[in-house]
């Protein structure tokens, strides 16, 4: 065993090295890039070791690598900002080859100066340890953030097997500290020991203590969805825009005058096609009606007449909807994490004509002489549900079928929520037994009567229901007392076309088009503190997000009389369902929009799309995590009778109860090695005659091995003895009193054996034991008392 | 023609001055072997100084019946400790015609029977009668063993095997001490007839000599003149009978265990398992080692064997048996190597109850 591991070390030291290199290269380079880290790690260990033999001096060899690296490094620059090179092979194979060089080179270089430094000084083991945690570490780093998988490959393995990956991430680590602690072992070198051992297994326990890495890392899904801290912030460090808002009225008119030819003008171009036209928006926005100033009747024709050209040229999808790679930039909450809140399921095949799928948690309707709330009246918002559904719970105001299509959906939730959401608008919901207890906390199922009858079919209806009573309706279209509210809506609504000045949907249609061209993304903004955030924000540097566009039209929308509330939940484009059925739901999704009630339809999403953002991009949809967790969300749960685990909480306390566990049983194991080693010291005083000779031998031996005094392999006793003579020269006499007992012809009269005698061993033990403190140290003495091991040194 | 005993002739070959008969009383117990030990290593401590060890193992061979090969620089002491050994015995069967010591410095012309002896013819008895050669000594001193042809290496090495020696068809014995000891050179081998491996089989050692320390090599300066004046003559000697009942003594009352045997085996296991060394350690060399082990303890005052007698003399007797694969390594490293485990094993059972 020992052999083959000493023949085994390179080759899996080898292994471990490329293992990291991998583990550090990944994500960063090409699959080439980490194919040749891998080659240079192992290539490096070899070149290192082979390196180390040979009689270069250290500072040649680590300086000879550095030297290369940079060289490399220069060329792999060069060959990529001078032309010569990728013309010749083409920019991308160019790109690649650069990639596989570096990373390739740096490998290699990394893993030969390091096995070098190592070879020649073993102390600098510790770099060795070093690198490979550093792999492991980015590994688990790559896991935090809700990003749950990563590398996929295994993570993808270890939830299709019902483990958590973590466990998998943290077993791996595990075995390549044991591994590397077995390999350090079989190398045998000067100050590696048992006990270097076991300070690594103590560093390891320590991480799990201290380290939460068990179950999912979960993000928090706040009952507000993380969006109301703007309004209710009530920290007063922003006044300077204050002052700014003050001189609004002022600027509004020439401001919105200014801007609505150029907004009308963008408005219909970024309805068009193009992403990148955010820019371009901006730019027409600034230079007003630089190119033509295209009539504001035009427009209203174009953008939002009932019999529109049929397909885009200009502006046929012009309720504003912008390609979703652009929607995706700018409907990251505040709060731009990735984490994955919940998979939606969708039993039918449904494509919402705004090309998103809006998924209502709550609706804010009541305006609170600042903001919209929720509502606390018990007769409005009936189509939402306040708890999670325990039987089939249809919402008391399901909205008409009239130009609506059901959809059936499952949603299972990683994330606890206060209330359950639906697509918008749900007609019932239903629990679902939990597909995988082990990884969703909930599921429940819906119904919802979603749109489906197309935007421009929208005009020319009343707006409002006319069940109600006028005091609903005047609670739907309360709004701040501002006069510029209703200003600047009107400004708005005029440049419509006569036809379309008294249709509800029209009037909403042209105020969303002009806030998605005015308005700028930015969760950096937040109009905290003010009186009227939405105030200071609209009339002001226009810089926001969601919340602010939806209180803006939504003020705008209620100051023309059009029943109006704001939906929060989630949003998510219908291009990041890829075609597939399960609809990832991540914690950038929350979002908050307008809505408007429209006669005989209920209330219709329209939301507010800003057309330029100061935001990065976010990422993209995970496909493969979509893809698992909706393969996830379907399963058959294991047992139905089996209720689903709703109410406890997950236990996430697995590291801390396997460290703590661990721990005891090494208090235990370390409890049961005293008892031994007290034994074994004891023994002589009971043992007989004929033991003495081994007991107390034992006994002596162990005394020496405290004191760090320690037969070697294949040293003989006697040679033992006359090392340790200086310190204590009685043990030379008890090895051969040791020795005469046990090979000596047993047929001698004892009477000729003193080595046999109590008495003698009783003296030469008490010798030895007055013999050693004279000549050790005492803080040795003491390490070697304390040490629970000790006597497998002695034998 | 037949020849006897009776018709050997000694009358020129010179006899040791001192035959004298001691009147030591028999040797039937371990103090006595022990005291023959030490009237030996008493003399030739004097005689040559700085080779303690050397001497020990010289003792041991002697009491174990084996012969030894010194290898060595001239000048270093060979011949001197050859010779104050031959001193050291008195011969006390002198009508045998067995001188004490003889030493045959061998040349590439050396012919087998200036070894053996040879058959004269005597013009006035009209008879052949036999000339024994200089290997009827007990103590022989074959100087530069190497350099001389393989046909009077193998007349030699019959004598050492068999303590007999075939001259004229017809075979004679040799006394029951017989003791070789051969030097070669290590370093000059120009013109030399390296010994086989299997003839070097029949050395129980091979003794590589270091130079003496400089304490040792300073008291050799100052004593020149002592030494050269007689110092040491006095000492008490031994019988060649004495040598014969300690041999017998050592065998009978030294204790092996079970345990030393196994470690034996286990070395040569080993030898042969180990891919450095082309061919392992013979069962004859374990055999032979078992008294070398129990004179070695007995010249350590013990009456058993113990872990340091094989870690101390398994590298004198397998050293020169083992052929190497072409390496680097030394001999002595590798048998090093391979004794570690089997002694682990010897010495941890000793702690076992």
């Amino acid at each position: 065993m020992g052999g083959l591991l000493t023949r085994a070390r390179h080759p899996l030291r080898a292994l471990a090295m490329a293992m990291a290199a991998l583990s550090l290269a990944w994500g960063t380079t090409s699959t080439e890039g980490l194919i040749a880290a891998m080659t240079g790690a192992v290539l490096g260990v070899v070149a290192g070791e082979l390196l180390a033999r040979s009689r270069l001096r250290l500072v040649v060899i680590v300086g000879g690598f550095g030297l290369l690296l940079a060289a490399t490094f220069e060329i792999a620059s060069l060959s990529l900002t001078t032309t010569f090179l990728p013309s010749l092979i083409g920019p991308g194979t160019a790109i690649r080859a650069a990639g596989v060089a570096r990373y390739g080179v740096l490998a290699l270089s990394a893993n030969a100066a390091l096995r070098a430094v190592l070879v020649r000084k073993p102390a600098a083991l510790a770099l060795e340890l070093v690198f490979i945690a550093a792999a492991f570490a980015t590994a688990f780093a790559a896991h935090r953030d809700g990003v749950i998988a990563r590398p996929l490959w295994l993570s993808d393995w270890a939830w299709q097997a019902g483990i958590d990956p973590a466990q998998v991430f943290l077993a791996i680590g595990g075995a390549s500290v044991v591994i590397l602690a077995v390999l350090l072992l079989a190398e045998k070198r000067d100050g590696l020991s048992w006990s270097s051992l076991v300070a690594l297994l103590a560093l390891a326990l320590l991480a799990v203590l201290c380290l939460n890495v068990s179950g999912l890392p979960r993000a928090s899904a706040a009952n507000d969805l993380g969006l109301t801290n703007e309004p209710s912030d009530q920290s007063p460090h922003e006044t300077p825009r204050g002052n700014d808002g003050g001189r609004g009225p002022n600027r509004v008119d020439g401001g919105g005058q200014n801007q609505q030819d150029g907004g009308g003008q963008s408005g219909r171009d970024g309805g068009s096609e193009q992403p990148s036209h955010a820019d371009g928006g901006g730019q027409g926005g600034k230079d007003g009606g630089m190119d033509g100033g295209t009539p504001p009747p035009q427009i209203s024709d174009g953008s939002i007449g009932p019999a529109p050209p049929p397909q885009g040229s200009d502006g046929g999808q012009g309720q504003g909807v912008p390609p979703p790679s652009e929607r995706l930039s700018e409907d990251q909450g505040p709060s731009n994490s990735p984490a994955p809140m919940a998979v939606v399921i969708l039993d039918d095949d449904y494509s919402p004509p705004s090309q998103a799928y809006y998924f209502r948690q709550e609706a804010w309707s009541e305006y609170n002489g600042k903001r919209l709330v929720a509502t606390t009246r018990s007769d409005v918002d009936l189509d939402t549900l306040a708890d999670f559904p325990t039987q089939v719970t249809p919402v008391r105001d399901p909205p008409p079928i009239a130009g609506r299509t059901t959809v059936k959906a499952r949603v299972a939730l990683l994330v606890e929520h206060t209330h359950p959401f639906a697509l918008e608008t749900p007609l019932s919901f239903s629990p679902a037994p939990n597909p995988n207890p082990n990884r969703f906390l909930r599921a429940y199922r819906f119904e919802a009567a979603s749109q489906k009858i197309d935007f421009r079919s929208l005009l020319g209806r009343k707006a409002g229901d006319p069940r109600w009573t006028d005091e609903i309706r005047a609670y739907y279209t309360a709004g701040p007392a501002d006069p510029r509210y209703a200003q600047l809506a009107r400004q708005i609504v005029s440049k419509l076309p006569p036809r379309h000045r008294d249709d509800p949907f029209a009037k909403a249609l042209a105020i969303k088009a002009w806030l998605d061209h005015e308005l700028i993304y930015s969760t950096r903004h937040r109009h905290a503190g003010m009186d009227d955030p939405t105030a200071d924000f609209l009339f002001g540097n226009r810089t926001g997000y969601c919340v602010h566009f939806a209180h803006s039209a939504t003020f705008l929308w209620r100051s023309l009389g059009i029943p109006t509330r704001i939906g929060t939940g989630y949003m998510s484009a219908e291009d990041n369902r890829r075609g597939g059925s399960a609809i990832l739901i991540r914690g950038g999704d929350a979002h908050a929009w307008p809505e408007l009630h429209l006669e005989g339809l209920g209330w219709i999403v329209l939301d507010v799309q800003a057309e330029r953002s100061l935001d990065p991009p976010g990422s993209a949809t995970d496909e493969d995590l979509q893809r698992l967790l909706g393969e996830m969300a379907r399963e058959q749960p294991p047992d139905p009778m089996q209720p689903p685990r709703d109410h406890a909480p997950p236990y996430a306390h697995y590291g801390r109860d396997i460290g703590l566990g661990a721990l005891a049983l090494i208090l235990a194991a370390a409890l049961v090695l005293y008892c031994v080693k007290l034994y074994r010291r004891l023994c002589p005083v009971f043992a007989g005659a004929g033991a003495m000779p081994v007991v107390g031998y034992r006994a002596a031996l162990d005394v020496l091995a405290e004191a760090g005094l320690c037969r070697e392999e294949g040293e003989c006793r006697e040679r033992f003895a006359w090392r340790v003579k200086d310190t204590v020269p009685s043990f030379g006499e008890l090895t051969r009193m040791h020795l005469a007992a046990r090979l000596r012809r047993p047929d001698i009269d004892h009477e000729h054996r003193p080595e046999l005698r109590r008495d003698e061993w009783r003296r030469c033990l008490k010798a030895v034991r007055r013999e050693i403190p004279r000549a050790t140290k005492r803080w040795r003495l003491l390490l070697g008392l304390l040490h629970p091991l000790s006597f497998l040194e002695s034998r | 023609m037949t020849m006897t005993e009776a018709e050997t002739r000694n009358s020129d070959i010179p006899q040791s001055e001192h035959i004298t008969r001691t009147l030591a009383p028999p040797i039937n117990d371990l103090q006595g072997a022990y005291g023959a030990v030490q009237r030996l290593r008493e003399r030739l401590q004097t005689a040559v100084r700085g080779r303690d060890e050397v001497i020990e193992l010289i003792i041991i061979a002697l009491l174990s019946d084996g012969h030894i090969l010194l290898e060595d620089f001239p000048g270093s002491g060979k011949t001197t400790l050859a010779k104050a050994l031959g001193d050291c015995i008195v011969d006390d069967r002198p009508d045998d015609h067995i001188v004490t010591f003889r030493r045959i410095q061998f040349t590439p012309d050396l012919l087998p029977s200036d070894v053996t002896g040879t058959t004269v013819f005597d013009p006035n008895t009209n008879k052949f009668f036999f000339r024994p050669g200089p290997i009827f000594a007990h103590v022989v001193l074959a100087d530069e063993i190497n350099r001389t042809s393989p046909k009077v290496q193998a007349a030699m090495l019959e004598a050492m095997a068999e303590k007999q020696s075939t001259v004229d068809n017809r075979t004679r014995k040799l006394d029951e001490l017989f003791f070789v000891i051969a030097t070669q050179n290590p370093l000059d081998l120009a013109g030399t007839f390296p010994l086989p491996s299997a003839q070097l089989d029949r050395f129980l050692f091979k003794i590589r000599m270091k130079h003496i320390p400089r304490e040792a090599e300073l008291e050799v300066l100052a004593s020149a003149k002592a030494r050269k004046a007689g110092a040491g003559r006095d000492l008490p000697r031994v019988t060649r009978t004495e040598i014969i009942d300690a041999r017998v003594v050592i065998e009978n009352q030294i204790h092996v265990v079970a345990e030393v045997r196994e470690c034996l085996v286990d070395i040569a296991e080993k030898t042969r398992s180990d891919e450095r060394i082309l061919q392992g350690a013979s069962t004859r060399s374990l055999v032979l080692m078992i008294p070398a082990l129990q004179a070695r303890a007995l010249s350590r005052m013990r009456d058993y064997v113990s872990a340091e007698d094989v870690e101390a003399l398994a590298p004198l007797v397998f050293g020169h048996r083992l052929e190497l694969a072409p390496g680097s390594e030394t001999t002595e490293s590798v048998v090093r190597g391979c004794l570690v485990q089997p002694l682990e094993k010897l010495s941890r059972s000793t702690m076992r109850k």
